[in-house]
Parts: structure tokens; C-alpha cells; sequence
């Protein structure tokens, strides 16, 4: 098990988002969070990622605890923001140098050039990331996950802003850190794709993960997602 | 190993952007020259009201730098990206408070010259317990100011929050820094700034050490 959650509330302005969630996740899988806006879905990856504190609840990662003031072991997990997490004044080689560093990992920055290059991004290699387009914004953080050591990632809506070439390339890793064992849980709502890699459907409504659905099926999470209309 | 890497970042940051530094001396330095202006007074009766005048054009300056503090955090939201990194939330406040003090100590380094230049400043009767005095007081004004930055990172006001919770915080530290400062500044003994300094030094210690412990509570939504 990589990831436990159990009974985490989460309010804001005295308004309940999460109410008690609770749910698994296994080595190897990808799980999709569905449900419609203002659900709760960015804020219970920004609880699990540490942006945001839980009002109570427990979650452990890799069977350490991730609610604590200890932090040495988030050095597991990854996000993916649908903002770009990035300093604006910047290049991309320096914003990933940055964040690798704050992970204790030091990538020769060879290794950095020649996925700038494979994402074509090698013409903006100094050129700071608050000119860089959303599309190229995702690319780089691709490029962060693939060069950052992690065991889980939570990403929040991954394929917007992807053109069809950065879609491949996102089809193409999330294939790949599945098959390195890695837990993917991410939200979106082109669940069309969400069907292609989910191996679990995480429903959430009312504050809580109202329905698990195993391999799921367009029509089951459309059918989810009309219901609550 | 990461604090050092945390406040490199914060200085290779404001190399780029140049938006802390360079809005703190031109501020500072109109307010000197505006001082200077206005003011209608002799060498000795300027020597009564300069070291007040003096900290309160640096709290003002320091004000400006800290409003732009998080500004990089804040345009791409990176401030997620360092919470959901394994470091620990008092290491971002340290070396956010080390970098932010270099950059008021920066903005000194032009300004206080034009403190002497044209409203009459005289350190030379006590130079090293001046420079003691700007170290310890920046310091100071950088832990509380940090602290209440970060605080501001996560609500709509922010911004107002900074000036609003910070200027009745740093009034101690006001009071002493213009006491020393005055004793300087008249050259005489300085017997009677122990007790001005310790509140300094007492200041400092006590809300870099609350900053450190509480920075995670404060900055995380």
C-alpha cells in the first residue's frame, strides 16, 4: 500500500469540503478523482501534497505518516498542480535544478539539456518561464516528474493546456510510471482519458468518496457525474 | 544543505527581477531628500529627531521590500510547490528572513550614506556599536517582517496585513534602535544602551525562534 487515507475533513470559511474521506492506494495503479466543481477534488490533493492542513484526519505514505511536522518523507510524492509551480523570473533549467536540489537530488545538468531538448524546449533554455505558453509550462513539468525520484504523484487536471504532441508524451509516461510501480491519482474531467488509465474511479460528492468504481467505464462515470445534476 | 539552497534561490531571484532592492533605495532616497527639504533645522537640533526620522524611513523602506517578499511565490503559486517538497517549512522561513535582511542591509548600504550627506548623520564617536546596532535591528524588523508576510501569503488583505500587524509589533524595537541611535548619533557615553540593546537582541531571538516553529502553520491554507 503506498498511500492510506482515512476520515480527512477539510473546511473553509466554515463551509465542510471534505468531510471524511477515506480510501487506498496500491503500487502500480492510477486512480481518478471524479465529481463536479467545487467537489473538493483540488482540495484533497493539495491536503495530501501539504499545501493545505487537514481540520482532522490521517494519511500515511509508504506507511509513515504524512500529517506531521516531519517532511523528510513527502520526498515520495510529487505534485502536479494545474497551476505551473514555477518561478516566474526563472528558466526552466534553473526551476528544475531548483526543485530537484530541494529533493536532495543532484542531476547533471546534461541530463536536464537533453529532456529540455526531447520536450522542445531547448530554444527557450534561458529564457525566463513567465514567457513560456500553458503548453509549455506542462512540458516542464513532465520534465520535473521524469527527473525527480518519486513513489506517488497527485496530479491536478495533467492534460490541460497539452496539445495532441504533449498529450503522447503524458500517455506515454503515465504508461511508463505504471509499469515502474508507481501510484498515479489525478483528477480531470475528460474522463474520457480518465478511462483509458484509471484503474480505480474515486466518486466524490458531498465531502466524501461516495463510490469506488473499479476499471472504470466512461458510461459509469458519466452516469456518476449526470446523477448529480 | 537545503537552507543554503533555499536562500540562494531567494537572492539568484531578486538578481532577476530586481524588484525588492531597487524599489527600497529609490524610496528610501526620496524620503532622505524630502526629509532634507522640508526640514528648516540646525545640525544640533536635527541630531534630536534624526535617529527616529532614520528607523522610521528603514521601517517604511523594509515595508516596500517585504510586499514583494512572496511576490515570486505568489505569480505561479511555486509556494506549492515548496510545501509539498520534503522541506521543512522553518528552513522556507529562515532563509526567506536571511535573504530578505541582506537585501534591507543592501538597501542601507546606498541610503544611510545620504543620512550623513544631507541630514547630518555622524556615526564616527561609535562606528562599531552602530553597525551592531543596524545588524541586530534589521534583523529584528526581518523576522517579525517575514513572519507577517507569510501570513499575508494565504488571506484576500494580505497585503495590508503587513504594514497593519507589523508596525505596532517593531514599535519596541523602534523605540530601542532610536534610543541607541541617539546616544550615537550625540556621541556620548554609551553606559546606558545595555538595556536597549538587550530588548534588541531579546527581539530578535524571540520571533526568529516563533517564526521558525509556527512558519507552517502560518503559511499553509
Amino acid at each position: 500500500m503506498i498511500l492510506s487515507v482515512q476520515h480527512v475533513a477539510k473546511s473553509f470559511h466554515h463551509k465542510k469540503i471534505l468531510k471524511d474521506v477515506s480510501f487506498q492506494l496500491s503500487e502500480a495503479s492510477a486512480s481518478v478523482l471524479i465529481g463536479p466543481n467545487g467537489v473538493g477534488k483540488t482540495t484533497l490533493l493539495k491536503t495530501l501534497a501539504g499545501v493545505m492542513r487537514p481540520d482532522s484526519g490521517e494519511a500515511h505514505l509508504v506507511s509513515l505518516p504524512l500529517f506531521t511536522e516531519n517532511f523528510s518523507h513527502r520526498k515520495h510524492l510529487i505534485y502536479w498542480s494545474h497551476q505551473s509551480l514555477f518561478y516566474p523570473a526563472f528558466s526552466g533549467m534553473e526551476n528544475i535544478r531548483f526543485f530537484l536540489s530541494l529533493r536532495n537530488q543532484n542531476i547533471h545538468d546534461q541530463k536536464i539539456i537533453e529532456q529540455l531538448d526531447y520536450f522542445g524546449l531547448l530554444p527557450q533554455i534561458n529564457d525566463p518561464v513567465r514567457i513560456y505558453s500553458a503548453g509549455m509550462l506542462q512540458r516542464l513539468t513532465m520534465i520535473k516528474m521524469i527527473l525527480s525520484d518519486w513513489k506517488l504523484a497527485l496530479m491536478d487536471e495533467p492534460t490541460s493546456a497539452l496539445d495532441v504532441d504533449g498529450l503522447d508524451h503524458l500517455n506515454h509516461l503515465m504508461k511508463q510510471w505504471k509499469e515502474d510501480g508507481r501510484a498515479l491519482l489525478f483528477s480531470t474531467h475528460d474522463i474520457g482519458w480518465a478511462e483509458s488509465w484509471a484503474d480505480t474511479a474515486l466518486c466524490i460528492r458531498n465531502g466524501v468518496v461516495d463510490q469506488e468504481i473499479f476499471s472504470p467505464k466512461f458510461q459509469d462515470m458519466h452516469h456518476f457525474l449526470s446523477e448529480k445534476r | 544543505m537545503t537552507l543554503l539552497h533555499l536562500i540562494k534561490k531567494e537572492i539568484r531571484q531578486e538578481i532577476r527581477a530586481k524588484e525588492s532592492i531597487i524599489s527600497m533605495v529609490v524610496f528610501g532616497t526620496s524620503v532622505i531628500l524630502l526629509f532634507s527639504f522640508a526640514f528648516n533645522a540646525t545640525p544640533a537640533e536635527f541630531s534630536r529627531f534624526l535617529p527616529g526620522l532614520m528607523w522610521m524611513t528603514f521601517l517604511f523602506v523594509s515595508v516596500l521590500g517585504l510586499l514583494r517578499s512572496f511576490s515570486a511565490e505568489k505569480e505561479m503559486d511555486a509556494y506549492a510547490a515548496l510545501l509539498s517538497s520534503p522541506v521543512d517549512r522553518g528552513s522556507i522561513y529562515l532563509g526567506k528572513l536571511f535573504a530578505f535582511w541582506i537585501f534591507l542591509l543592501f538597501a542601507q548600504l546606498f541610503t544611510m550614506p545620504l543620512f550623513a550627506l544631507f541630514l547630518n548623520l555622524n556615526i564616527s564617536a561609535h562606528f562599531f556599536t552602530f553597525m551592531v546596532l543596524v545588524l541586530v535591528t534589521d534583523w529584528a524588523i526581518a523576522a517579525v517582517g517575514i513572519m507577517i508576510s507569510g501570513m499575508g501569503l494565504r488571506t484576500r488583505m494580505g497585503e495590508v496585513l503587513v504594514p497593519v500587524l507589523m508596525f505596532p509589533l517593531l514599535s519596541p524595537v523602534l523605540i530601542s534602535a532610536t534610543k541607541v541611535t541617539h546616544t550615537i548619533v550625540s556621541g556620548s557615553t554609551l553606559a546606558g544602551t545595555n538595556f536597549w540593546m538587550m530588548i534588541l537582541f531579546t527581539f530578535a531571538v524571540v520571533f526568529t525562534a516563533t517564526g521558525y516553529l509556527t512558519f507552517g502553520a502560518i503559511s499553509e491554507e
